[in-house]
């Protein structure tokens, strides 16, 4: 049984060939479980955010190869790469990257528009998921009404309304204080209960030392310098 | 059933940014009402000639004198009877009337068999001494109607009184409108023709194949005459018009670069907001075939409600309102008549030809920045 990620000798290089050209990642190798919460620690700028991207797949590494499951993702055309987005990944960003003027449950719903899935059944689970997450009396609500620990929890829901197998959360406390971060910590303990895979970046000592973590990933300049 | 949910979003979409698309359909509509106004009027007025000169003779025959319009002797018209070919010859007697209390022309003519084809609105032709026929206009400017007087001012200075007994419809005010029918004597008496003359002839053709050759004919025979076919009459106001309205449409032509200039700026200036959001759509799992069905949804929608308002304004401007903001231009001579009222003809092919010349170029001006947005890694797209 192959590991559920795999990354072999991974580069990412923006603006190449370029004055401003920098290498975000230089030689990237390693292998995650299905099943593990692993965590890429380290200071701002070490390419946490850049390798769950690629990982995630949001963008191609400039070198390499990454292998999710059995496919071979950066080989992939642009179609199969936003199909595999939708059916293995749900994404916590930093950011949360929800849309301000849309209710809640529209923004939970948001990936399933595109699929063939009837709109009650795509209601039912977004409320449901809602309802989990201790949200459901705000589902009318504007993003733009809610404090930052609701639109966190709001982009959760968003992230496993797809039921992906792998949850991907960029800096998930940065906006939190530590009574919601410890919250947090709660959801992705049932999240991963469930049978998920959890990716983390963070340079939370809360999360990172927090038992619930199998594999700890540390990096530096776009290097891995534990962990590898 | 996804291309519903897509097609929802596009609309909701639209909702959440409704001042920017407000904006883009009141410039949009104001285009495509222009465009359509000039299109309308000027198709309506040629139908309008065409409409009038469709039951008109093959020929009128008119008298020149020093190249001046002249009464014509009636014996001209035995003359023109008995050129092979043509079926039938009718005197007209008509003239023109200034009514100094209105600053109007009017068009006084004798009662003739072809006016009972005329629309009326009320009534009927003349038949009496005394008794008048009007337009739509006439009856308008002079706020009379079916059995009030009609006073005019005679050759000879006298007014004199007139009852209406029929108003035609405006169905045909390119010929009814300035109209006062009256009983012929009325007209003779009225303008103080001589007895042996008429304004001009009317002949009709049996093989309209011939008429150029019956013209021929006549003007040989009678050397002061001119003949006039009606196909020179149509295009001689298909000219006219076709002029104006291409003199407008020049003019138009730089209100329409300066909305597509509006418009592409409008449309292709993604904001760092709706780059972002196409990030986070991709992000999660959409495909760019997805991101584009909802701009074409979004252009298709701005788009076809504005051609829809700027038709429905057009139509509105054009029929309603008498296209007051074009009449002076496209109408010219109009403003001496009585108020004119055009009759609604519409060329579908005219309403495509606008549909045309804006909704593609606005639905590609959407979607064409939307697929450079769409094809870019979502991660860079987040970051606006």
């Amino acid at each position: 049984m192959p590991p559920l990620i795999q990354i072999e000798h991974v580069r990412k290089i923006y603006n190449a060939h370029k004055p401003d050209e920098f290498c975000a990642l230089d030689d990237i190798s390693l292998q995650i479980e299905a099943g593990e919460v692993a965590v890429f620690k380290g200071p701002s700028g070490s390419g946490k955010t850049t390798l769950l991207s690629l990982i995630g797949c949001m963008s191609r590494p400039t070198e390499g190869r990454i292998r999710i499951g059995e496919k071979d993702v950066v080989k992939l055309s642009e179609r199969f790469l936003a199909r595999t987005r939708q059916q293995t990944f749900g994404f916590i960003f930093q950011q949360f990257n929800l849309l301000r003027d849309v209710s809640v449950l529209e923004n939970v719903l948001m990936p399933l528009y595109p699929q063939q899935v009837p709109i009650s059944a795509m209601k039912n689970r977004g409320l449901e998921l809602l309802r989990q997450l201790d949200m459901e009396n705000k589902q009318q609500a504007k993003i733009r009404q809610l404090s930052g620990g609701e639109q966190q929890r709001v982009a959760i829901a968003r992230a496993l309304i797809n039921d992906p197998d792998i949850i991907i959360a960029d800096e998930p406390t940065a906006h939190l204080d530590s009574q919601l971060s410890a919250d947090l910590i709660e959801i992705l303990t049932a999240i991963h209960q469930s049978g998920r895979t959890i990716l983390i970046a963070t340079h939370d000592p809360q999360l990172f030392n927090h038992p619930l973590i199998s594999s700890v990933f540390s990096m530096h300049s776009g290097r891995l310098t534990e962990g590898c | 059933m996804h291309h519903f949910k897509i097609l929802e979003y596009a609309l909701s979409s639209l909702i959440r940014r409704k001042f920017k698309n407000l904006a883009i359909i009141i410039v949009y509509t104001f285009t495509v009402a222009t465009l359509a106004s000039i299109l309308f009027l000027t198709h309506s007025l040629k139908k309008e000639a065409e409409y009038l000169l469709a039951d008109a003779p093959e020929l009128v025959v008119q008298r020149l004198s020093g190249g001046r319009h002249e009464l014509i002797p009636l014996e001209y018209g035995e003359t023109i009877r008995r050129i092979p070919g043509v079926a039938k010859v009718q005197p007209r007697l008509w003239g023109y009337y200034y009514d100094g209390l209105i600053d109007a022309n009017y068009t006084l003519q004798e009662v003739l068999p072809g006016h009972s084809k005329l629309p009326m609105l009320q009534g009927r032709l003349p038949q009496n001494p005394g008794e008048c026929a009007i337009g739509a206009g006439v009856a308008e400017v002079r706020r009379i109607g079916l059995e009030d007087d009609l006073i005019m001012v005679d050759s000879a200075n006298v007014g004199r009184t007139f009852t209406v007994t029929g108003v035609f419809k405006a169905e045909s005010a390119l010929l009814t409108n300035d109209l006062v029918i009256l009983e012929k004597q009325d007209l003779i008496d009225f303008f103080d023709y001589p007895a042996d003359l008429a304004t001009d002839i009317a002949v009709s053709v049996r093989n309209p194949v011939e008429i150029n050759t019956i013209a021929e004919k006549i003007k040989r025979q009678l050397p002061d005459t001119r003949p006039i076919s009606r196909s020179e009459i149509l295009r001689t106001y298909a000219a006219v018009f076709n002029w104006r309205s291409g003199m407008m449409l020049s003019v138009f032509v730089a209100a329409l670069v300066a909305f597509c200039i509006l418009a592409w700026d409008k449309a292709t200036g993604i904001s760092a907001e709706e780059k972002r959001e196409i990030g986070i759509l991709k992000a999660i799992g959409w495909e760019t075939s997805n991101i584009l069905e909802v701009k074409f949804w979004e252009g298709i929608a701005v788009s076809l409600t504005a051609l829809l308002l700027g038709l429905l304004t057009a139509y509105i401007h054009v029929f309603f309102l008498n296209a007051t903001l074009l009449t002076p231009v496209i109408k010219g001579w109009s403003v001496l008549f009585p108020t004119f009222r055009l009759a609604p003809f519409i060329d579908p092919y005219q309403i495509l030809v606008i549909a045309f010349l804006t909704v593609p170029p606005y639905v590609v001006s959407t979607v064409i920045p939307s697929w450079k947005a769409a094809i870019t890694d979502p991660e860079a797209a987040m970051r606006g």
